[in-house]
């Protein structure tokens, strides 16, 4: 009786049992259907997998290894390309500021040229001259902007505005280019609020607008916009000779110009270069359609903007001079390593009335400011001198000498935030160069006012 | 006192050599004084956890300031000259043949998919910019990760996935089966619930291979009970587990300890092929710990051992097949594997066949194998020798 009652209880023990084996292999099997994943399931997917892998056949392991190669040499390119375009674009901003240097200089003779009473003739051809020293001043800018781009040391500063003010003030400027050609040019007026940057995308499309005068000899151009595909399309429309299908690539290449013996021989054939390489930094696509003797269309697609978030686009100059008095008789110190600069410089504030001393470095200014025996009202110094020394530094070893906070302006090539940064926090006016004379004048009657 | 063995191939391509001073400075003398002068281009340490492994990390690293080492510690070494304990083992990869980055992954217990992709993402990225794909043609990926960390499928399966086609193997540190801390060596550094990717690129042919010595048989074990997320069985046949597991196995449930781990693995079956599943430690409360992971409602096989010796001899045969004389093994080899081989006489000998080999490594807590964790098995990637142009 006693060992009945025991198998039983053995006999229920082993049912128990298998039971509990039962229901955990179930719950497996029902959890192996699961998407959720535990760190077992990875096992299993692993081998899974491993299997898969060696069911691969050996041409698309070879077809991944060419394509690995074919990766690699385009990586190789790449980094070439990426090495010679840093490269490029250190030399560019060295030669830009080589440049700008003897512009500066250039430019500053050429106004105190203007300053003299001259004959008509003279007086037209300093005109014609200093025209010609803008236009190279506007592309070594864009030239600079393009390398600061190119090096990475300056980003497109996008913001949201209306295009309309960009496309007018524009066609202001360019209305005496294209009535002198007996051209038509219209711009169409337009609400639209794009996102760009106001200053790169009125290089685009000056240098657009500018290429389709160029090469228009009869009829006009258009300057036109409209949404398409959530996008807005400026439209710079001529109706000049049309360029060929197989030309077309070509035209964006630096130093390619239009047809040979066409009318403007003003630029560099880098206009619609820039106009590519600044419309890649602002990753606004560029069109082209054309046909050869009626005309061409390019186009620019910009994002559109919010409306409310608009501001108005800044004007490509600085304003015009406000403060033109109150120069006659103060004592203005030049110092500038270049004597060429100094030269001009001191040849034009003296025709505006000032009593100029001029020096090459702080330390000799210091020896002019004592033989003189007095403190200038003002000094206009350049931020690089000769060893190194900085104009910021020679300013405040006057300050100091005079014991007086003389107003000061440094002048710079260097075109970096960096440089006007450092000359703001001593306290010290920033004009970059080349100098316009107007600019200068009303800084100076500013700072002495 | 100490001894260097002898350099492997010293015109060769990759040179291994062990030490074993009384301090982790002198181990990491005797390590300098043998490779320092080479032109390396990485330097691996295996090191016994019988010195201060963050001690022995930054002496070596002051040591070889170019080139990058990176390491773990061991539950045994293999040497040039074979099995040892409490020694360091140290592999120099030689700039003319190799390039390696590696990065640390460090808090293993967040570890995420994301985290494997952009590491891997980052060391290819590295990679590219150190050796040319023209120069040096085949790569491979090596990973060193805690071996308490019970990570690893995670990890492995992340890592895998992220590299596509480059092969990956590598092994899980120990501490001479005290199942305490392990550590990995990056940078001069130690850390815990870490691992290091390695990313080799290499002039040279290389495999990665994997083997194993256990078959099953038909006795089967049901998991009814476990803690999946501490790799912990509780119950087996709704039994306790360490109790059934030694009655399936015909063990004294009393007696048993790595020795009968090794010796007694369980498998489990998954697509046609059977895996380790290796015991790390008996618990207080009669459940069992693994190396791997496991789950509820797993089917174990109780496995039966064939000649060890076999799957090791095929595994030199097949890959000189494949890729002709060796220079090199770099192998991960489960500590289980050597317990085992101890306790069969076998050790001299085994010891001797990886000798004569050119084996060199470390004893491990687990092998990663592409995606997968294992256990159990001796796991690694052979080096080519250079193919003289004639």
């Amino acid at each position: 009786m006693l060992r009945v009652e025991d198998d039983r209880r053995e006999l229920e023990r082993e049912i128990a049992k298998l039971k509990k084996i039962n229901a955990a292999l179930m719950s497996r099997v029902e959890r192996s259907f699961d998407k959720e994943f535990n760190a077992y399931s990875l096992f299993e997917t692993a081998i899974a997998l491993d299997n898969q892998v060696r069911r691969r056949t050996h041409e698309v392991q070879q077809a991944l290894r060419s394509i690995e190669r074919a990766n690699d040499e385009l990586l190789r390119a790449k980094q070439q390309a990426e090495a010679a375009s840093s490269l490029k674009s250190a030399v560019l901003t060295s030669i830009s500021h080589d440049l700008l240097q003897p512009l500066n200089a250039a430019r500053l003779a050429l106004s105190a040229l203007a300053e003299i009473d001259l004959e008509r003739e003279p007086k037209g051809l300093v005109a014609q001259a200093d025209r010609g020293l803008a236009t190279l001043e506007e592309l070594i800018r864009t030239l600079l902007d393009l390398s600061k781009l190119d090096a990475g040391v300056a980003t497109p500063d996008l913001r949201d505005f209306a295009i309309d003010g960009v496309l007018q003030s524009l066609a202001g400027e360019q209305a005496r280019a294209a009535a002198k050609r007996g051209l038509k040019l219209r711009v169409a007026r337009s609400r639209a609020v794009v996102r760009s940057d106001p200053l790169l995308l009125r290089r685009i499309v000056q240098n657009l607008l500018a290429n389709a005068l160029r090469y228009t000899r009869r009829g006009g151009v258009l300057v036109g916009g409209r949404a398409r595909g959530g996008r807005w399309i400026v439209e710079v429309w001529d109706t000049g000779p049309g360029i060929a299908e197989e030309r077309r690539e070509a035209i964006f290449q630096e130093f390619q110009r239009g047809e040979a013996g066409s009318a403007g021989g003003e630029g560099f054939g880098l206009g619609l270069a820039i106009v590519r390489r600044l419309a890649l930094a602002l990753d606004h696509p560029i069109g082209l359609s054309s046909r050869v003797g009626k005309g061409s269309i390019f186009t620019v697609s910009l994002p559109i903007g919010e409306a409310s978030a608009a501001t108005a686009a800044p004007a490509a100059e600085r304003a015009a001079p406000i403060f033109c008095a109150g120069l006659g008789g103060a004592k203005v110190l030049l110092i500038d390593n270049d004597p060429a600069v100094l030269a001009a410089m001191e040849a034009l504030l003296t025709r505006w009335g000032c009593d100029v001393a001029v020096a090459q470095s702080g330390a000799e200014a210091l020896d002019r400011i004592r033989a003189l025996g007095g403190a200038p009202d003002a000094v206009v110094a350049d931020l690089h001198l000769d060893h190194g020394e900085r104009g910021a530094d020679a300013v405040a070893a006057i300050r100091r000498f005079v014991q007086r906070l003389v107003p000061a302006i440094i002048v710079t090539a260097d075109h970096s935030e960096a440089a006007s940064e450092a000359a703001a926090r001593g306290g010290l006016e920033v004009l970059r160069k080349p100098v316009r004379p107007a600019e200068l004048r009303s800084l100076l009657s500013y700072l002495l006012g | 006192m100490g001894f260097v063995s002898a350099v492997h191939n010293d015109g060769g391509v990759v040179a291994a050599a062990a030490a074993s001073g009384a301090s982790a400075q002198e181990a990491a003398d005797e390590i300098a004084r043998k490779l320092l002068g080479l032109d390396l281009a990485a330097l691996l340490v295996f090191v016994s956890s019988d010195y201060d492994a963050a001690e022995f990390a930054r002496e070596i690293a002051a040591r070889f300031g170019s080139a990058p080492v990176v390491g773990c510690t061991t539950a045994g070494e293999m040497t040039p000259e074979g099995w040892t304990d409490g020694a360091v083992v140290a592999i120099g990869f030689k700039r003319r043949d190799f390039a390696m980055v590696a990065r640390p992954i460090l808090d293993l217990a967040h570890f995420r998919v994301e985290d494997g992709r952009v590491i891997a993402a980052e060391l290819r990225a590295e990679m590219a910019r150190l050796a040319p794909a023209a120069e040096m043609e085949h790569a491979f990926a090596m990973l060193l990760i805690d071996g308490m960390c019970r990570r690893e499928e995670a990890v492995i399966s992340a890592l895998h996935r992220a590299l596509d086609d480059v092969p990956i193997v590598g092994g899980s540190a120990g501490d001479a089966l005290r199942f305490e801390r392990t550590f990995v060596i990056h940078g001069g550094k130690v850390y815990g619930d870490a691992a290091v990717l390695m990313l080799f690129k290499t002039r040279l042919p290389i495999r990665i291979f994997k083997c194993d010595h256990f078959e099953p048989t038909p006795v089967k074990m049901v998991v009814t009970e476990a803690d999946s997320e501490r790799r912990i069985v509780r119950e087996l046949n709704a039994e306790p587990a360490a109790q059934e597991y030694a009655r399936v196995s015909g063990l004294a449930d009393s007696s048993l300890d790595p020795f009968s781990f090794a010796s007694h693995p369980v498998l489990v079956g998954v697509g046609g092929e059977y895996y380790a599943r290796s015991i790390q430690r008996v618990n207080p409360d009669g459940s069992l710990s693994f190396f791997c992971a496991i789950d509820e409602g797993l089917v174990f096989t109780a496995a039966r051992r064939r000649d060890p010796f076999a799957c090791v001899r095929e595994v030199f045969h097949r890959t000189e097949a494949e890729i002709g004389e060796v220079e090199m093994y770099i192998g991960f080899e489960c500590v289980l594997r050597r317990l085992d081989a101890e306790r069969e006489q076998a050790a001299h000998e085994m010891s001797q066949l990886y000798r004569a080999n050119r084996v060199v490594g470390f004893n491990t807590y687990g092998e990663q194998y592409q995606a997968m964790h294992v256990n159990q098995t001796f796991t690694g990637v052979a080096i080519g020798r250079r193919r003289e142009v004639a």
